[in-house]
């Protein structure tokens, strides 16, 4: 299916319905989870900033996530020079940056009343903080320079070296000493109250990444046909 | 400090809602960037859909010298 999909023709016609597919699955799932998560108990001594888990850990999760399908786009295209894949590429970053800013700006509010403080420059927040920076910094390298075949080469190069940080995020709290908690998802222990409203919120957040992303590499193929066809009337133009 | 794992409900609220205001603006503020995230991106593509339609169909009016 994948390799039907590198065809940029055929690639609009899948997106064309699944596009919408998951934005509607995502406006299910996070209407659901919000109703869930608004109504599921205070936690002990957490009180109701275990509410603000059901928004956190989708975000964080999710800006990891994002970033791998930024490093395994950027590794085709710059391996077997896919131009859907560097497409996919630059559609994931922004998102992947706003997933990234709202695990860091939701796991600050969380940090005030549970840890007394906004910030505390432990392993996991600085690690994620690390991530966010990856993140604009492939953005502001692809727009710094002009030739877009260089800017997707000097980005993916960028992109891959950053993979290394993810590993780093998720085993940061085992590796130093931390105020963040360990993993609680998978190992059986979470509340089962807790445990609907955070996977519908999960589903959420994934059907959304899933339709913003599509959305995205749909803008990207119409920006670069529409780019081509403007310097081709130039040309044209140039040499009536 | 140390961390306190998340694994039981409380079994009395005895603050409910003490921290309403820091949940509150945890929601609204990830509410508004999910809104202008998808706002922004649905709007950049009917924008290059339009551009990149219009300039299709000039191309098909302007004879290839």
């Amino acid at each position: 299916m994948l390799k039907a999909l590198v065809n940029p023709d055929r690639f609009m016609v899948f997106s064309r319905w699944a596009a919408p597919m998951f934005g509607a699955i995502a406006a299910v799932a996070l209407a659901a989870g919000l109703w869930f998560a608004l109504r599921a108990p205070e936690a002990e001594g957490h009180y109701d900033t275990v509410r603000i888990m059901f928004i956190h850990v989708p975000a964080a999760i999710l800006s990891m996530f994002i970033y791998v399908c930024l490093g395994v786009a950027s590794f085709l295209a710059l391996v077997f020079r896919h131009t859907l894949a560097d497409m996919a590429a630059r559609a994931a970053a922004p998102v992947g940056a706003a997933y990234t800013a709202l695990a860091l700006i939701t796991g600050s509010i969380w940090g005030r009343p549970t840890w007394g403080a906004w910030w505390a420059w432990d392993g996991r927040m600085t690690s994620v903080l690390v991530l966010f920076l990856l993140y604009l910094g492939y953005m502001a390298l692809r727009a710094a320079i002009d030739d877009e075949a260089k800017a997707g080469r000097a980005a993916a190069i960028l992109a891959l070296v950053g993979v290394v940080n993810i590993p780093v995020i998720h085993f940061s709290v085992y590796w130093w000493n931390s105020l963040h908690q360990g993993t609680t998802i998978g190992r059986g222990d979470l509340n089962p109250a807790y445990a609907l409203p955070l996977a519908l919120m999960g589903v959420g957040y994934l059907s959304l990444f899933g339709s913003l992303w599509l959305v995205r590499i749909r803008t990207e193929i119409w920006r670069r046909r529409a780019v081509l066809l403007s310097l081709r009337a130039a040309e044209a133009q140039t040499f009536a | 400090m140390t961390p306190v794992l998340i694994t039981a409900a409380a079994p009395a609220a005895e603050a409910a809602g003490r921290y309403a205001g820091f949940v509150a603006a945890a929601f609204v503020i990830s509410a508004v960037v999910l809104a202008v995230l998808t706002a922004a991106s649905l709007l950049a593509a009917r924008r290059w859909k339009q551009e990149a339609e219009r300039l299709e169909a000039a191309a098909r009016e302007t004879p290839r010298p």
